[in-house]
């Protein structure tokens, strides 16, 4: 069930209603919600609510073990426990996401050797949102073991922190430091928490509808179709269509995002922001803690601080980042392009660490000049990564690249349409100053009876313009 | 606050806007008034069931029934004919043995819109007035038998959509009779059956003024196409080819593989040792240029085999042409290939309906210029030789004489080539100084389809035929 459905729309409405009503009785509103949020998943595939039932189990377990060898002093038994947690989700990732990609690899490298080591096949299929509950309940367990929480003792309130349907599928990841208190307190609602809500919604279906599918359709898709349709467009014909898919992208995820965000408010719950315009970024250290924020920030405090992060020697700490975001990019995907996608930026933050190092006083001074500069270069080496992300094969990725060089092909006539999409994306989210605070205070300011109707106009004028059905949401896939 | 009394202000604001727009759509703009048609992957597309709409010109309600067809009170519907309704079901195998009560006479008709009733009442369609007719007669014999004669008829549907109809949703039924109303439009192939195209809540959002809307007024007006991209079948791109290959279906890679073997000219066991290379490099672009130069040289059979190899990309484009030239010129020799096209497709459903006992009916619908030119070649001139040959479970039907009864000063005056001429758009136009004009069978605004006039005078002759042929008799 997408968030760009009517499907969706009904079933939160739904959820909405029933939660509310059952304010008062915890048990009862945290069991519909683990229902509704189970019966969500099940659209899905319903073969895998068994998968994500024995991930909040184990969890559940691990860190209840992991509190109570540490109440008694034992950490060989703590250790144990946390063993337990990683070796269950980190098996299952392993096994749904990447075992056929590794036994290929492991099959050809053999194979060059002289060994013959084909075995069976195995198409195994992914279940949805794998890689994000997995890494919700790894926080889960990881921060018991630091002591920076106690588990909780209800195995239904940590189930819901695991499942709960608008951050299941795609995000946010969710600490559990920052979901669990939300489930002790006595949720309320306000006017202005529904208005907010709805306005979330509202703004991720716009990014989802109006930018990413529309630019998907009628200029990214047909670019990076293949290498040949790729070979016919030059360098400016590149550029654009990297333009359009780095815009379709943001779109896209920070659409599903905002929708996520918005669907938990109406439920009395914050998830984190997930987001905060990238493309304004004046460096890539800037970039990473403004898109996907929540990942780059597990990766960060789980992985890069874990090996021991920017301390010790320049070597050690560049090491470190490399090796953090090469797993960032095989958590993006099972194939080689994504490694290489982590590595290139891990590459350019050493890069940029170093010329940091170099410039005296640290870094490039703080003016306009220098800012846009930064900001330019950043945006560029984050979509020139996109390219790599989007390309359905290397072939068509060098492809890409070769044609970046070639300036004699002129611009490709796109329609007007498509102009207007790029301006309008890219305008709205370079606007100077919050523009999205500013109409969601004016949204929440207006009487309800307008919101509604401000609604149903907004659904309306996104169907009209929208293709028929429904396009999947690109985070989907990891 | 109640969060009912928060919620309901907006929930209310929004379902009273969504109404409002959709409702002012449907009266100020004449969206969603039409009955709607879906993709179907068996029949090319069908009607959406339990529909109440206006027809074309918003002058007759139509109405759907529970199997997405014109007519109520149909006998009840076979279980098997309801699972087959799901997209995705494969065609019904035909029941064997008499499932059916001996108490009915079923009449199934299959057809296009001119059978459908485009503009016509539900009452006043041929098949309704037949049921009629056929009744009247049963019961002056004394026969306690009640009579159902079903509408298959979907608008624009050809030959082999109506086997298809047979297939996916006639044959529980167990028809004594299956009419077959022709003209020479329906020896075409049918257009590609569409993949399933589905979302969340489509049947009840296609039906709505805002998708009509959306669907006439915008899409593809206001937003571009999709780009294709390009390809350059001379180029080779072994990777390129490998990749699409493998998202090709086995009917996809049947296809291009047969089409290089023709092309060829080679065996297939001389082609196996670069098999993996040429099969590739032909697929997509170049098999649609291997089928093109094929296409060429085919003469009659041999086009109707390499129909079965037509790559989608020309699909539409192919049928359109072979569409065209049975318009202008159906008893060309180069075109017979199609009629026994269509005979084999018609000989299979005899042997069907044979299965049971049933009868096939060919009537050869006459279009206004048969009418107004007795010497135009009628469709009989094929079909009647071809259902001799088929013994006595199939005959062929001319009505053209009965109607052309009806209106013999319009069809004189029409015989005039300097007055029977071609509408604005291509289409057959009936002045309307014309003499007689009231007695028109035909639409004077659409002469491509009988109004009500014609439907009677078209059941009335089919009456008749089947009486005379001797098809009511209770053979059970």
């Amino acid at each position: 069930m997408a968030f760009n459905s009517f499907e969706y729309a009904l079933f939160l409405w739904a959820a909405f209603v029933l939660f509310w009503t059952l304010q008062r009785r915890k048990s009862l509103r945290h069991s519909m919600l683990l229902v509704a949020s189970y019966w969500f998943y099940a659209q899905a595939d319903w073969r895998f609510v068994a998968l994500l039932a024995l991930s909040s189990v184990v969890d559940y377990a691990a860190g209840l073990g992991v509190q109570r060898a540490r109440d008694e002093g034992a950490p060989k038994r703590a250790r144990g426990w946390l063993a337990l947690s990683l070796v269950a989700n980190l098996g299952l990732l392993g096994w749904f996401k990447y075992f056929g990609f590794f036994a290929a690899e492991f099959g050809a490298l053999f194979g060059r050797l002289g060994f013959n080591v084909s075995g069976p096949a195995l198409d195994i299929a992914l279940p949805v949102g794998i890689s994000f509950y997995t890494f919700q309940t790894l926080s889960y367990t990881l921060d018991i073991h630091a002591g920076r929480m106690r588990p909780i003792k209800s195995l239904l309130d940590f189930s819901l922190y695991v499942s709960f349907f608008p951050q299941l599928v795609a995000g946010p990841i969710v600490r559990a430091r920052d979901f669990l208190p939300q489930l002790v307190v006595p949720p309320t609602l306000t006017s202005a928490q529904i208005s907010s809500g709805l306005f979330q919604i509202l703004r991720g279906l716009a990014k989802k509808l109006l930018i990413a599918d529309l630019l998907g359709v009628h200029l990214v898709d047909g670019a990076f179709a293949n290498a040949e349709a790729m070979g016919e467009r030059g360098a400016l014909g590149v550029l654009i269509a990297t333009y359009g898919y780095a815009l379709q992208l943001y779109g896209d995820f920070a659409g599903y995002s905002d929708i996520a965000i918005g669907s938990a408010r109406l439920l009395g719950f914050e998830l984190p922001k997930n987001f905060d315009a990238p493309f304004k970024s004046r460096s890539l250290e800037d970039f990473w803690s403004r898109w996907h924020i929540s990942m780059s920030s597990w990766f960060m405090d789980y992985v890069y601080i874990q090996m021991g992060g920017s301390r010790g020697s320049w070597w050690k700490s560049s090491r470190n980042v490399l090796v953090a975001w090469g797993l960032v990019g095989l958590w993006h995907g099972a194939a080689w392009t994504f490694v290489l996608w982590g590595v290139y930026h891990g590459a350019w933050l050493v890069i940029v660490r170093l010329v940091r190092k170099l410039i005296p006083g640290g870094g490039f001074p703080d003016r306009l000049p220098f800012n846009l500069l930064g900001g330019l270069f950043t945006f560029h080496v984050v979509a020139f990564s996109m390219v790599l992300f989007r390309c359905p094969d290397m072939e068509t990725f060098w492809t890409a690249c070769r044609q970046l060089a070639d300036w004699s092909k002129p611009l490709p006539t796109l329609p007007w349409q498509v102009w207007t999409l790029l301006a309008v994306g890219y305008g709205t989210h370079l606007w100077p100053g919050d523009l999205a605070g500013q109409l969601e205070r004016r949204f929440v300011a207006t009487p309800a009876f307008a919101q509604g109707v401000f609604l149903a106009a907004s659904i309306v004028f996104f169907f009209l313009v929208t293709p028929p059905g429904t396009a999947p949401f690109i985070y989907f896939q990891f | 606050m109640k969060p009912w009394k928060l919620i309901g202000w907006r929930t209310l604001g929004a379902l009273l806007t969504l109404v409002g727009i959709d409702r002012g759509l449907y009266h100020f703009g004449n969206h969603g008034k039409w009955v709607v048609q879906e993709r179907h992957p068996h029949l090319g597309w069908h009607m959406l069931p339990n529909q109440n709409g206006w027809s074309r010109y918003y002058d007759v309600r139509e109405r759907t029934n529970t199997l997405g067809y014109r007519g109520q009170g149909w006998p009840s519907t076979p279980a098997d004919v309801r699972s087959a309704y799901a997209d995705d079901a494969p065609p019904v195998a035909p029941v064997e043995g008499d499932a059916r009560g001996d108490d009915i006479l079923c009449v199934a008709v299959v057809g296009n819109s001119m059978t459908y009733g485009s503009s016509v009442a539900e009452n006043e369609i041929w098949t309704a007035r037949l049921e009629v007719l056929l009744r009247e007669e049963l019961a002056l014999r004394g026969d306690p038998r009640r009579v159902h004669v079903l509408n298959f008829a979907v608008q624009g549907y050809v030959f082999d959509q109506m086997a298809r109809t047979f297939d996916q949703r006639i044959a529980p039924f167990l028809p004594d009779i299956l009419i077959v109303p022709t003209t020479t439009y329906d020896l075409a192939p049918m257009a590609a059956p569409a993949p399933t195209f589905d979302y969340p809540l489509r049947r009840w959002v296609v039906r709505t003024a805002i998708s009509d809307f959306a669907l006439r007024r915008v899409q593809g007006r206001w937003m571009p196409g999709p780009s294709a991209p390009s390809f350059d079948p001379e180029v080779p791109d072994i990777e390129g080819n490998r990749r699409r290959w493998a998202s090709a279906d086995a009917d996809q890679r049947e296809v291009a593989w047969r089409l290089f073997a023709l092309d060829r000219g080679a065996s297939p066991a001389a082609l196996a040792a670069v098999e993996p290379e040429l099969r590739l490099a032909y697929f997509e672009r170049a098999s649609e240029t291997a089928f093109e130069r094929l296409w060429a040289r085919a003469k009659g059979a041999e086009r109707s085999a390499l129909l079965t190899l037509l790559p989608p990309a020309l699909f539409e484009r192919v049928r359109q042409t072979l569409q065209h030239e049975l318009t202008a010129q159906p008893f060309q020799p180069s075109n017979r290939w199609m009629w026994d096209r269509a005979a084999s497709t018609l000989d299979g459903l005899r042997q069907r309906l044979e299965a049971h006992g049933g009868q096939l009916v060919l009537i050869a619908l006459p279009t206004l210029s048969r009418l107004s030119r007795p010497d135009q070649p009628s469709t009989s001139a094929y079909w009647a030789p071809w259902a001799r040959s088929d013994g006595p479970r199939a005959f062929e039907f001319d009505p053209a004489a009965q109607l052309r009864a009806r209106m013999p000063e319009l069809a004189s005056f029409l015989r005039d080539p300097a007055i029977f001429d071609r509408g604005p758009r291509g289409e057959l136009s009936i002045p309307r100084a014309a003499p007689e004009i009231e007695t028109s069978l035909f639409f004077a605004n659409d002469t491509g389809h009988y109004n009500a006039r014609g439907h009677a005078a078209l059941a009335e002759a089919v009456s008749a035929r089947i009486v005379s042929a001797g098809l009511l008799v209770n053979e059970r």
